[in-house]
């Protein structure tokens, strides 16, 4: 149904604003919004996994200095909105959709965030012309910006690319869909290995 | 835009220590210059530089605000995202593996609880009471850090995750294929394979790719002989 993935994707997007935003307690991490979607749609089971699969993956990188890593909140909220949305996409199928989506979002996080940075110069000629800083506007502003662009990505873009993927899927030789199947049977080792290396290596903290 | 953040938790600082409009602008204005650091120790650094607004010359203030978020950016960064975070990660993943192991009903609801609380106890206690520790110790705050031994905890918070995360896998392999055989080599041989290309800077969604584009290769040549 539609609403489901409306309602899903808007809330995805709500919780993607902790991700830089407001708050940063977590709550857009993927194993968390994996459990909350994932409930969301039906299959608490299958959204607590890909989420805690993403938490992994998307501790590849650190979001330290001008770094924008591989956006797990999207990543995983697509995955699950095309897999247990509407769509029913397979989830062979969805997975790398999702991880295409969490990767290709990172232009529009760093534009985002360039779009933030101008109302540093705009305080400062608010200030110098001796009015207050207009935080209201600033704020809600940017929240703005931020959810609409996860909304629109996560409903627009999903409903669109999961459309074309199944029909991809469908007319797809066998060998192929085996081996995405093969490609996500394999997805715990890979996770388990980022995460064995990132707790290993020397960053500033020797083990 | 963390410059922005920083002024705006300061207003209420500011509007206390300059009584006269013109240099209370003009303390905004210097708070608009660039500022950086990890946001789970801004609260250290903004009771740091309220402390400082009410002691010290401008030009001190901003050169050792700059000093201080960079400090405390290097301590954040690699004990928060370096050390806390995936150490929650490995974490769930091991209680999610117990709780699979026993049937335990809303393991999920559990281990999504258990990893938001072990992130966030230690980070909102950094957040609050650094504030109130940045202002009460002011230039003294650094050494005052120093004696919590910041680097020792990472250090230990990043084994125990260590830990957590090799036992996860290692008990999933042992309990699907059995202790003793060839059955639990293979795939722990992946995960080394893994842990060395990521150390060769491959990323895991890259690592994805290559995996599926062999199996499709392999799924191909055997359809084809």
């Amino acid at each position: 149904m539609i609403v489901e993935l409306v309602i899903g994707g808007v809330g995805a997007a709500l919780l993607s604003l902790d991700r830089t935003l407001i708050g940063q307690w977590m709550l857009s991490r993927p194993v968390i919004i994996g459990t909350v979607l994932g409930w969301f749609l039906g299959d608490l089971q299958t959204g607590w996994w890909i989420g805690l699969l993403l938490e992994a993956i998307s501790l590849d990188g650190e979001p330290v200095g001008g770094v924008i890593p591989l956006n797990g909140t999207i990543a995983v909220s697509s995955i699950l909105l095309a897999a247990l949305g509407s769509a029913r996409l397979p989830l062979a199928a969805a997975f790398p959709l999702g991880l295409a989506f969490g990767v290709l979002y990172r232009p529009l996080d760093e534009r985002l965030r360039r779009r933030r940075d101008v109302w540093t110069g705009r305080f400062a000629s608010l200030l110098r012309e001796g009015k207050r800083a207009p935080w209201r506007e600033a704020y809600a502003t940017s929240f703005f910006e931020e959810f609409a662009a996860a909304a629109a990505v996560l409903v627009i873009g999903t409903a669109i690319a999961a459309k074309l993927v199944g029909w991809m899927w469908e007319i797809a030789p066998g060998f192929i869909r085996l081996g995405f199947q093969d490609g996500l049977a394999v997805t715990p080792l890979i996770a388990a290995g980022a995460l064995i290396w990132r707790l290993v290596r020397k960053d500033g903290i020797e083990i | 835009m963390q410059n922005l953040g920083l002024l705006y938790a300061l207003e209420p600082a500011l509007d206390q220590i300059y009584t006269d409009d013109q240099e209370r602008r003009d303390a905004e204005m210097r708070h608009l210059s660039f500022f950086n650091t990890n946001p789970y120790m801004a609260g250290f650094v903004l009771g740091f530089v309220a402390r400082l607004e009410e002691t010290s010359d401008d030009a001190r203030v901003e050169k050792l605000k700059k000093a201080m978020g960079a400090a405390f950016a290097a301590v954040g960064d690699a004990s928060v995202w370096g050390s806390l975070q995936p150490a929650c990660a490995a974490f769930a993943a091991l209680a999610a593996v117990a709780a699979w192991s026993v049937n335990l009903g809303g393991a999920a609801l559990i281990c999504s609880l258990l990893y938001l609380f072990l992130f966030n106890a230690p980070t909102l206690w950094m957040r609050w009471h650094g504030i109130a520790l940045g202002y009460e110790k002011g230039e003294g705050l650094p050494l005052a850090l120093q004696e919590w031994r910041w680097q020792e905890k990472a250090r230990w918070v990043r084994r125990a995750g260590l830990a957590c995360a090799l036992a996860a896998p290692l008990y999933l392999l042992i309990r699907e294929a059995g202790f003793v055989g060839v059955g639990p080599v293979v795939p722990a041989m992946a995960i080394g394979a893994v842990v060395v290309l990521r150390r060769l800077e491959f990323s895991s969604a890259a690592l994805f790719g290559l995996c599926v584009m062999g199996a499709i290769g392999w799924r191909g040549v055997t359809a084809l002989l």
